[in-house]
C-alpha cells in the first residue's frame, strides 16, 4: 500500500456500456522466466485491455545454467507453477492465449520434455521463443508504454533486457526495431557461475570485469550508430532502480549512471550479509543486483550516454500489446525491420548491396504478381525479401558452395523479429536459390513442417528465377511484368538482348514448374 | 480525561503496563457490569458468566505460556528472563485472586440476593426439600449414573485423565475394615441447571446432584468425604508445522492432546477437605499458588444456561430489531454495483452477507468463490452455501484456518465436508494464521469480469455476529478486487506477494504502514499542522507501535485510542503521552470492530479511513495474515468517522484507563447529558429499520455532522 497516496474518494466503477459485437474475453499470457514464472489474466474487449490479474509464481531454474538441463526440482516447479496459473485463470473462465519462455528453457537440453508434461498435463502450450522475439515483444511493450505516458523518445536507442538467463539488446532506429543480439549474460546466471566468490571481494570484481566484457561483444555486434537513449528492462533492474530512485513512482523513470556507478563502488567491498543490509533485501537477492548494475554502467561508459531510462514494463506487457488491434501478433515485425536486419548481414558479410537490393526487388515483383497462383500473403513476402537480400552472403566464407554458407550465416545470425522456424525457413529459402532443389535426404528441409517446406519451395523457385534475372550482376533487368499463359509464365522485360538471362532462367526454372506447375520464359522487349 | 500528575518515570519499565493485569483489568470491567445494579438482572448474571469463560481461556493461553516462561520450558522476546516472568506469574495470579474473589462476592452477595427477590434460587443440597431429594434421586438413577464411572485410584491404578474445563467428584472412601482409598468422578457436562418444579423458580445443579448421590457407584464403601473439583489444562497446540504431512489429522491428534496438558489451575469447593485438597495436589502436581478455592458453584459459566432457564425478557436488556439492510436483497450483485455497502453489525443484520454467499452460490454467472474462514458457526449457513456452491461445479477456494483456537474441532469438520462437495480447501499457512477475512465472488457479466469483494474486521459467524460489534465492507471496486484476488493466490500459494493499492497485509506491509502512518501525523505536527490519531480495536501489546505512538504524542499528535482489551500504553504521562487517551468500552455487546482514523494534516479529503482484521498486537502484525482496507469512499469514510466519534463522546459507558493504570467509569458532568453509544447507536438503527426512514444507498445510518458534511 501506498501510505502517501491521496484517500480521494472512490467511484463507483464507471465502464462503458459493451460494445455488443465485441463481447469481453478473459485470457491469460504467461512469461517463464529464471526465477519465476509470470502471468497476466486480463480482459481484453478491442482496443481496451484489463488486467484482472498479476501473478508472480517463483521458481528456481538457475542450475540449469551450469547442468544444461533442467532437473527434476525444476521441472516440478514449473508443472507446479503452471497448474497454479491455470486454476487461477480457471476462477475467471480465462484460456490461455500465449505462454512463452526464454533462456532458461532455450538452453535446456530437455526442455521439450517439460513442453511436453505441459501440454500433456495441462493442455498448454508453451512456446520457447528466441531472442529477437523477447526484443520485439519489449519494444512493442514499450510503444506502448511510451504512447501512455505521453512521452517521446526520439533519435536512436537502445533497448536492453537484462534477465536472469540472458540479456538482449535490441537496436531502434527511426522507430523501428532494426536489429537485436543476445548474450548469456543474466543476474541468476552470473551469480550461480561466481557462486564460489560469493564470500570474498572477487565476486563483484568478477561480475563487473565479466560484466565488461560482454557488453564490449554485445556493442560490437551492433551497426554501429550513435545512440540516444538507453532503455533497459529487467526485474532486477526494476529492483535497482527502486533502491537507488525510490521516490521515482511514474511508468519510465531516468537512472542516473552516476548513481549507479557510486552505488557499485559501495557494494565492492561488502559482504554478503551486509550488502543484503544495504539493500534491504536478503542476501540472493541483493546479489541479483550487483550483475545488473555493472551491465549498465559498463553500457553508458561504452556509449558515452549519462542516464538511462527504466521502464515499467515486463515481457507480459508485450505479449498483451500484441493484443491490440493491429498488431501483427507474435514474431511479426514490419518489413522494414527484416530489411533492416537484412542489409545489416549485408553489409557484415561484404555483401553486393546493389545486386541483392535487385534480385530481391524483382523477386518481389514476381511474388506480387502471382499471387494468384500462390495465395502467400505478407508474412511470407517478407521472408521472400529477407532471403532475397541475404541469398548471396555465403560467398563471404567461399564462392563455392555459397548457397550452403548463407544458409549456415542465417541460422546463426541475431535477427529480431524471426521467429525460430522462420529464422530456418529464410535461411532455406537462401540455400535453395542454386544448385539442387530439396531432395529427400535434405535432412533440415525434411524436418521442418510440411506447411513450412510449401513456403520455403515456393519462394525459393521465386528466388532462383529473381537470381537468374541477374546472373550477370549487372542490375540490367530491374522489372518484370508477369503474365501467365498458355502453361507458362511469361516474363516480360524492357530489354531486347536477353540470351544470357533466358539461359539462364531455363536453367533455374525447373524448381517453379515444379512448384507452379508453369513453365517460364523470359520475353525481351521486341517481341512485343 | 484525567491528567493527574503521576511519578512515573518514563524512562524504565513503567513505559508499558504488564499485559496480564491490563487483561485482568480488562476482565474486571466484565465484572463490574456484573456488579452494576442498574443492569438488569439477567444481562449481570451473562456478565458474571462471560468473567469465567474469560479466565478460562486466560488460564488456558496467556497463563499457561506464563508458568512454562518462568519454568524456563519456553522462550519469549517479550520477557528477557524466566525471573521476569516468574515475577510476572506471581503478579498475575495475585490479581486473578482478587478477581475471582470478588466474582465469587458479587455471586453471593449481589446476585443471589437479587435472583432471590425475583423468585429464582439455585438451592444448595443442604437447602434441599425432602421432594426435591426424591425427585433428584430419580433423575440420578435413570439419567446420570448410567453416564458415570467411578475412577478408584491405588497404587496399581494411577491418578486418571481429568478433563480439562469439566467438574469432577473427588471422594475419599473407608471399607468396612477402616481401610481408606480415593476415587474420582466426573460429572457430565451437559444442562447443569435442573429445574426442581415446575414454575417454582427453584434450581439444582447437576454436580451438586451426583455429588449427593453417588454412593451407589462404590458398593461396599463408606464415603467418607466428597468434593466438587475443576482443572484448566495448557491450551497450546503442540504442532510441528515444518515436520508435519498432514496438517489437519496432526491438528486433530493434538486436540487429544491437549486433555492431557499440563494443569494450570485447579478450582476447588472451599470446604474441601484438607487431606482431599492435598491428594488433589499431589496427585496431579499442582503448586498452591495455582489451587483456587472457590466458595460458590464452580465454574459459573452455568450462569448462561441459567438465564435462559429463567426466561425472563424483563430481566434482560431490551430486544431491538437488527436492521436488515440493504432491505431489497434479492440481487446482490447488482446492489453492490450500484454502490460500497458498509454494514454496522449487529445493529445491522448479518443476514446480507449470508445472503450473499447463497446468491454467489446459485447464481450461474458466479465462476469462483474464495473466502477465508477463521472461526464459523456450529452450523454455518455460509459454509453451507460454498458446499453448494462446489457441488454446483463452481470454483470455491477455502482457507480455514486449522489453528484457530478453541475452534479447531469445528473448522476440521468443515474442511471435511468442503472437501467432499469439491472444493479447493487450504488448511492454513506454516507459521501463520490466518486471521484476515475476506470474501471474493467472480462473476461473469455481459460487460466482462466482476469482482465482488467483502471484507470484514470480524468473522464469517452469523452466530457471533449478533453479539459482537463490526463492519462488514462490501464494493466491486477494481483496485480491491485485484488486492483481495493477489492476496488469495498469496495465501493459496501461487503467487508471491505484489504491491498493494488498497490493502496494508500483515504480517508483510501491516506493521511498516501504520509505522508510516503514525510517523507521518507526527511530521505534520511538527510542522504546525493537525496531527491525528483516533483508532479503536480490541488490544494494543505492541511495544513498538507504543513507542511510535509515544513519539508522536511527543510531536503534538492528538491521540485518541479506543480499546475494549489489554492496553500495555500507558497514558497521559507528561513527557511520554501526554497527548494520548485511551478509553475502554464494556457493554451490551463485544467491541470487536477495528477502525483507524490517521487526520494526515486535516486537509479534507486526505485523511486515512482503515478497517481492518488487525489489532495492534504484536501477534496481529508478525504472526498473522491478517489485512486492513483503506476505505476511500467519502460518504463511507464519513459514517466511520461518525462512529468514532460516537464512541468518544459516549460518557456512560466508557472507561478511561488513568496513567496509573486504573480504569475510571466516566459519568456525565453536571449539566451534561448521558451519551451512551450504544443507546445512540440502538436508537440509530431501529430509527433507521422504521416506515419512511429507510436507509440511503449508502447504507448509512448516521448522519454526519456538519463538521465534515
Amino acid at each position: 500500500m501506498n501510505p502517501s497516496a491521496p484517500a480521494a474518494a472512490a467511484k463507483p466503477r464507471a465502464r462503458k456500456p459493451p460494445a455488443p459485437q465485441e463481447p469481453a474475453r478473459q485470457i491469460v499470457v504467461v512469461d517463464c522466466g529464471t526465477s519465476s514464472v509470470r502471468a497476466f489474466i486480463a480482459e481484453i474487449r478491442g482496443a481496451q485491455q484489463r488486467i484482472l490479474e498479476d501473478i508472480h509464481y517463483p521458481v528456481n531454474l538457475t542450475p540449469t545454467f551450469t547442468e544444461a538441463k533442467l532437473d527434476r526440482g525444476a521441472m516440478d516447479g514449473l508443472l507446479h507453477a503452471f497448474a497454479g496459473i491455470e486454476a487461477v485463470a480457471k476462477s475467471y473462465g480465462a484460456r490461455f492465449l500465449r505462454a512463452v519462455a526464454t533462456s532458461v528453457l532455450r538452453e535446456a537440453s530437455n526442455s521439450d520434455v517439460m513442453v511436453e508434461q505441459i501440454r500433456s498435463r495441462l493442455g498448454l502450450e508453451l512456446e520457447i521463443i528466441e531472442s529477437a522475439e523477447e526484443s520485439r515483444l519489449y519494444f512493442a511493450a514499450l510503444r506502448q508504454l511510451v504512447a501512455k505516458a505521453k512521452r517521446r523518445l526520439s533519435g536512436n536507442m537502445l533497448l536492453i533486457d537484462v534477465g536472469g538467463g540472458s540479456t538482449s539488446i535490441g537496436l531502434i532506429r527511426g522507430g523501428k526495431l532494426v536489429h537485436s543480439v543476445d548474450e548469456h549474460y543474466g543476474t541468476a546466471r552470473l551469480c550461480e557461475s561466481f557462486r564460489d566468490f560469493t564470500d570474498s571481494t572477487d565476486f563483484c570484481i568478477t561480475i563487473d570485469r565479466y560484466s565488461h566484457g560482454a557488453v564490449s561483444m554485445m556493442l560490437g555486434r551492433l551497426p554501429s550508430t550513435r545512440v540516444n537513449h538507453i532503455i533497459v528492462t529487467g526485474s532486477d533492474v526494476r529492483r535497482l532502480h527502486a533502491l537507488l530512485a525510490p521516490e521515482a513512482k511514474g511508468p519510465i523513470e531516468p537512472l542516473d549512471a552516476g548513481k549507479v556507478e557510486s552505488w557499485f563502488a559501495r557494494m565492492r567491498d561488502l559482504m554478503p550479509m551486509a550488502r543484503a543490509k544495504a539493500c534491504n533485501s536478503d542476501a540472493q537477492h541483493a546479489s541479483l543486483l550487483l550483475p545488473a548494475a555493472s551491465f549498465i554502467r559498463h553500457l553508458c561508459a561504452q556509449t558515452g550516454i549519462d542516464v538511462v531510462q527504466v521502464p515499467q514494463l515486463t515481457l507480459r506487457d508485450g505479449l498483451m500489446a500484441d493484443l491490440l488491434p493491429g498488431a501483427h501478433g507474435p514474431h511479426s515485425l514490419d518489413s522494414s525491420h527484416l530489411t533492416a536486419e537484412a542489409e545489416h548481414l549485408l553489409r557484415r558479410y561484404g555483401g553486393n548491396s546493389e545486386y541483392a537490393r535487385n534480385t530481391a526487388a524483382l523477386a518481389l515483383q514476381i511474388y506480387d504478381q502471382t499471387a494468384e497462383l500462390h495465395h502467400l500473403g505478407d508474412r511470407v513476402r517478407a521472408l521472400l525479401e529477407f532471403s532475397a537480400l541475404t541469398h548471396d552472403i555465403g560467398s563471404y566464407l567461399n564462392v563455392r558452395n555459397r548457397h550452403k554458407h548463407s544458409m549456415y550465416i542465417i541460422q546463426s545470425a541475431d535477427i529480431a523479429g524471426l521467429s525460430s522456424a522462420e529464422k530456418i525457413m529464410v535461411a532455406h529459402i537462401a540455400r535453395y536459390h542454386r544448385r539442387s532443389p530439396p531432395q529427400p535426404h535434405h535432412q533440415a528441409f525434411q524436418s521442418m513442417p510440411r506447411r513450412n517446406r510449401v513456403i520455403v519451395a515456393h519462394c525459393a523457385a521465386i528466388l532462383r528465377i529473381a537470381y537468374a534475372l541477374d546472373v550477370e550482376r549487372t542490375q540490367r533487368i530491374r522489372a518484370v511484368r508477369c503474365e501467365v499463359s498458355r502453361g507458362q509464365l511469361l516474363l516480360h522485360v524492357d530489354r531486347r538482348q536477353i540470351a544470357l538471362e533466358q539461359w539462364a532462367v531455363a536453367r533455374k526454372s525447373e524448381m517453379f514448374g515444379e512448384v507452379f506447375g508453369l513453365k517460364v520464359s523470359v520475353v525481351p522487349r521486341s517481341e512485343e | 480525561m484525567d491528567r493527574r500528575k503521576t511519578a512515573i518515570d518514563p524512562t524504565v519499565a513503567q513505559r508499558y503496563f504488564n499485559r496480564e493485569s491490563s487483561w485482568l483489568a480488562f476482565n474486571r470491567r466484565v465484572l463490574e457490569e456484573a456488579q452494576d445494579e442498574h443492569k438488569p438482572l439477567l444481562e449481570r448474571a451473562r456478565f458474571l458468566a462471560i468473567v469465567s469463560s474469560n479466565l478460562d481461556e486466560f488460564v488456558m493461553v496467556r497463563l499457561a505460556e506464563l508458568r512454562a516462561l518462568a519454568k524456563g520450558q519456553a522462550v519469549s522476546v517479550e520477557r528477557a528472563t524466566a525471573e521476569q516472568a516468574a515475577n510476572d506469574l506471581s503478579g498475575t495470579q495475585k490479581l486473578m485472586r482478587s478477581l475471582v474473589g470478588d466474582q465469587y462476592r458479587c455471586w453471593r452477595e449481589q446476585l443471589v440476593p437479587a435472583f432471590a427477590q425475583q423468585g429464582y434460587a439455585i438451592v444448595a443440597p443442604d437447602a434441599w426439600r425432602q421432594e426435591d431429594r426424591d425427585t433428584l434421586r430419580r433423575l440420578y438413577h435413570d439419567q446420570l449414573e448410567p453416564m458415570l464411572t467411578p475412577l478408584a485410584v491405588d497404587p496399581t491404578r494411577p491418578f486418571p485423565l481429568v478433563a480439562n474445563k469439566g467438574v469432577n467428584v473427588a471422594v475419599q472412601l473407608e471399607t468396612a475394615s477402616g481401610a481408606r482409598r480415593n476415587a474420582l468422578v466426573s460429572v457430565p457436562s451437559a444442562n447443569r441447571v435442573i429445574s426442581l418444579a415446575a414454575e417454582s423458580g427453584r434450581f439444582a445443579l447437576v454436580e451438586d446432584v451426583v455429588a449427593n448421590f453417588l454412593d451407589s457407584l462404590f458398593p461396599g464403601y463408606r464415603i467418607v468425604n466428597r468434593c466438587l473439583f475443576r482443572v484448566i489444562r495448557d491450551g497450546e497446540l503442540d504442532i510441528d508445522e515444518e515436520q508435519t504431512a498432514n496438517l489437519l489429522s496432526e491438528i486433530e491428534q493434538e486436540l487429544q492432546a491437549r486433555q492431557h496438558g499440563h494443569v494450570v489451575r485447579l478450582e476447588i469447593d472451599t470446604r474441601a477437605e484438607p487431606t482431599l485438597r492435598g491428594w488433589l495436589l499431589t496427585s496431579m502436581e499442582i503448586d498452591d499458588a495455582d489451587a483456587f478455592d472457590i466458595d460458590g458453584p464452580l465454574d459459573l459459566t452455568f450462569l448462561f444456561g441459567y438465564a435462559d432457564k429463567v426466561n425472563r425478557p424483563d430481566l434482560r436488556d431490551q430486544q431491538f430489531p437488527s436492521v436488515v439492510y440493504p432491505t431489497v436483497w434479492d440481487n446482490a450483485f447488482a446492489r453492490i454495483r450500484q454502490g460500497e455497502i458498509l454494514l454496522h453489525h449487529p445493529y445491522q443484520s448479518f443476514q446480507p452477507v449470508v445472503d450473499l454467499v447463497a446468491q454467489a452460490a446459485a447464481d450461474p454467472q458466479v465462476m469462483a468463490i474464495k473466502q477465508t474462514l477463521y472461526r464459523v458457526s456450529g452450523d454455518s449457513p455460509i459454509v453451507r452455501s460454498l458446499i453448494q456452491a462446489a457441488r454446483a461445479g463452481k470454483q470455491v477456494t477455502v482457507l480455514i484456518e486449522l489453528k484457530a483456537r478453541f475452534d479447531e474441532a469445528t473448522n476440521i469438520k468443515w474442511a471435511r465436508r468442503l472437501e467432499e462437495a469439491g472444493a479447493h480447501v487450504i488448511y492454513g499457512l506454516m507459521r501463520l494464521k490466518v486471521h484476515a477475512k475476506l470474501l471474493m465472488i467472480i462473476r461473469r457479466e455481459d460487460d466482462g469480469i466482476c469482482r465482488y469483494v467483502h471484507i470484514g474486521t470480524g468473522n464469517y459467524n452469523d452466530k457471533t455476529a449478533r453479539l459482537y460489534t463490526d463492519l462488514s465492507y462490501m464494493t466491486c471496486n477494481e483496485a480491491v478486487g485485484r488486492d483481495v484476488a493477489a492476496l488469495f493466490n498469496m495465501l493459496t500459494g501461487y503467487s508471491q506477494p505484489p504491491e498493494w493499492e488498497r490493502l496494508a497485509v500483515a504480517p508483510l506491509t501491516l506493521r511498516k504502514t501504520f509505522t508510516q502512518w503514525i510517523r507521518r501525523e507526527a511530521e505534520h505536527a511538527k510542522a504546525g499542522r493537525a496531527g491525528r490519531i483516533i483508532a479503536k480495536f480490541n488490544a494494543l501489546v505492541d511495544e513498538q507501535l507504543c513507542e511510535e505512538l509515544y513519539a508522536a504524542s511527543a510531536a503534538g499528535v492528538e491521540i485518541d485510542l479506543i480499546v475494549r482489551g489489554m492496553c500495555i500504553l500507558r497514558p497521559g504521562v507528561p513527557g511520554l503521552s501526554e497527548r494520548i487517551r485511551v478509553r475502554s468500552l464494556v457493554g451490551r455487546f463485544l467491541e470487536h470492530h477495528r477502525i483507524y482514523f490517521f487526520g494526515n494534516g486535516g486537509v479534507p479529503g486526505q485523511s486515512i479511513v482503515a478497517i481492518s482484521s488487525a489489532d495492534w498486537m504484536t501477534r496481529n502484525l508478525d504472526r498473522r495474515v491478517e489485512c486492513l482496507v483503506r476505505i476511500e469512499n467519502a460518504d463511507l469514510q464519513l459514517r466511520l468517522m461518525r462512529l468514532l466519534e460516537i464512541y468518544l463522546e459516549d460518557n456512560a459507558h466508557a472507561r478511561v484507563l488513568l496513567p496509573d493504570g486504573a480504569y475510571r467509569r466516566l459519568h456525565p458532568r453536571a449539566g451534561e447529558e448521558a451519551l451512551s453509544s450504544l443507546e445512540m447507536l440502538l436508537h440509530e438503527a431501529v430509527a433507521a429499520s422504521g416506515a419512511g426512514k429507510k436507509s440511503d444507498h449508502t447504507g448509512m445510518i448516521f448522519r454526519p455532522k456538519s463538521k465534515h458534511g
